[in-house]
């Protein structure tokens, strides 16, 4: 079992996100995710375990919260 | 000493407001969304938390569109400057503070926009309907006089903004805290408001909440502790407007205010304040030489005949009584009340005033009016 991170937005939308999925039971943690992922600098999002992932694509679509996967350990 | 001067900024605040700021002061004011360590993550989970607090409160549903300034004249300043373009026209009402009336006058006098004012007394559609143009970008109103207390409709405002498909931007300063706002059916409104007032906040914090996901210029570019390598600021709010660090205390200061508000209910602070309203009214009125004008919301503004305004105020607070005199930062609402050369004395209340505050303003007045 690994652990799996999407990249969001901002600190906002991980919050956001992170408190979403709480709503249905995931666990996530609010992540700060390394410079040189794809570019861009600094970014935030959340981990949680990745058998949750599928879920969590959907969770997040639904939301309306624009992501990324940002990676998978 | 007695403190009436709550439109300005509240002073007496909940026990659970400067709990929460001690707390934060002492453990946890670390700088939101810029590290990954615990502190950073807790203060930036409460700043989320007061945005869902504030969305909440007005009766909408995206926190991210709350966005926090340094109080309510950077949020005007941000709602006005970002919702015009060259050669648009605004209107705004006859009551406005110079947090409204300042950047409107600037952007007309560097020739980008004009103004028209509206009549807020009577009958609002109609004062509006004879001053709005084809042009006009955005209508401005507060909702509560910071001068004479004049309540302006919010749920008027929002259907004539809706039917008309304008724009609406709501300086709430002395109104939220003392009466509910909902803007669940806005389809374009900007509420701007600061935190010290009636939200019982420290100073430091203020916010606008906007139902419209447009994407609008930025006034200010810095920091935002995301996308680093980018040079223009992130296309998402809150953050695209919130550059630099926030202050974060008072932020957290606003989220214990409306808990509190919220406990008590604004049916019973705004029951307190007319009640107490009308007794200051009524002291006042049996005050000799006292004019009193129009009043609401706490605020009751009043002059005595011979004494200028700044005088007795002075005179009240060598006595114990804080007051605030003179024009309020509101000369248009002067203009409308015929106060403008003289300014009036107003008193401005709290959901923490009591009655015997108002017996002792009574009784100072008239230590004044027999020695002056």
């Amino acid at each position: 079992m690994g652990i799996a991170s999407l990249k969001v937005k901002s600190v906002t939308y991980a919050i956001k996100l992170k408190k979403i999925l709480a709503r249905s039971g995931i666990n996530a943690n609010v992540v700060k995710i390394g410079i040189s992922k794809d570019g861009s600098g600094c970014a935030y999002g959340i981990s949680f375990k990745d058998e949750y992932l599928f879920d969590v694509s959907r969770i997040v679509r639904n939301a309306g919260i624009e992501y990324t996967l940002s990676d998978i350990q | 000493m007695i403190y009436l001067d709550n439109a300005a900024t509240t002073l007496n605040k909940p026990r659970a407001v400067l709990r929460e700021v001690n707390e934060c002061l002492k453990k946890y004011s670390a700088n939101p969304g810029r590290s990954s360590h615990k502190l950073s993550l807790k203060i930036s989970e409460k700043i989320f938390e007061t945005r869902e607090r504030i969305a909440t409160h007005l009766r909408y549903e995206k926190p991210e569109n709350v966005i926090f300034f340094q109080n309510a004249t950077h949020a005007l300043n941000f709602a006005i400057k970002t919702s015009v373009k060259q050669g648009d026209h605004v209107l705004i009402s006859d009551v406005e503070h110079n947090a409204t009336a300042r950047p409107v006058k600037a952007l007309e006098n560097k020739g980008l926009i004009s103004y028209s004012v509206f009549e807020s007394a009577g009958d609002l559609r109609s004062n509006i309907d004879k001053v709005v143009r084809r042009d006009t970008a955005c209508i401005i109103s507060s909702l509560h006089s910071n001068a004479f207390g004049r309540r302006i409709s919010p749920k008027e405002l929002i259907r004539i903004s809706n039917e008309k498909k304008i724009p609406l931007i709501i300086d709430a300063s002395q109104f939220l805290g003392h009466e509910e706002l909902d803007v669940s059916c806005a389809e374009n409104v900007t509420v701007c408001a600061p935190g010290h007032k009636a939200l019982f906040g420290i100073q430091g914090s203020g916010f606008c909440l906007m139902t419209s996901n447009t994407v609008r210029e930025t006034l200010v570019e810095g920091g935002s502790g995301n996308n680093s390598r980018d040079l223009f600021m992130p296309d998402t709010p809150p953050e695209r407007y919130e550059a630099g660090t926030l202050a974060s205390p008072a932020i957290i200061s606003i989220l214990k205010g409306i808990e509190f508000i919220e406990n008590v209910s604004l049916d019973v602070i705004l029951k307190k304040l007319n009640d107490l309203s009308l007794y200051t009214a009524d002291c006042l009125s049996s005050v000799r030489k006292v004019s009193l004008y129009e009043f609401g919301s706490g605020i009751i503004p009043f002059n005595i005949n011979g004494i200028p305004s700044e005088i007795v105020a002075y005179e009240l607070g060598k006595l114990g009584i804080c007051t605030r005199a003179g024009l309020q930062c509101a000369p248009l609402a002067h203009k409308a009340m015929g106060t403008y050369d003289t300014g009036t004395v107003r008193v401005s209340l709290s959901y923490f005033n009591k009655r015997s505050d108002i017996s002792m303003l009574y009784k100072k007045l008239k230590y004044i009016l027999s020695v002056y």
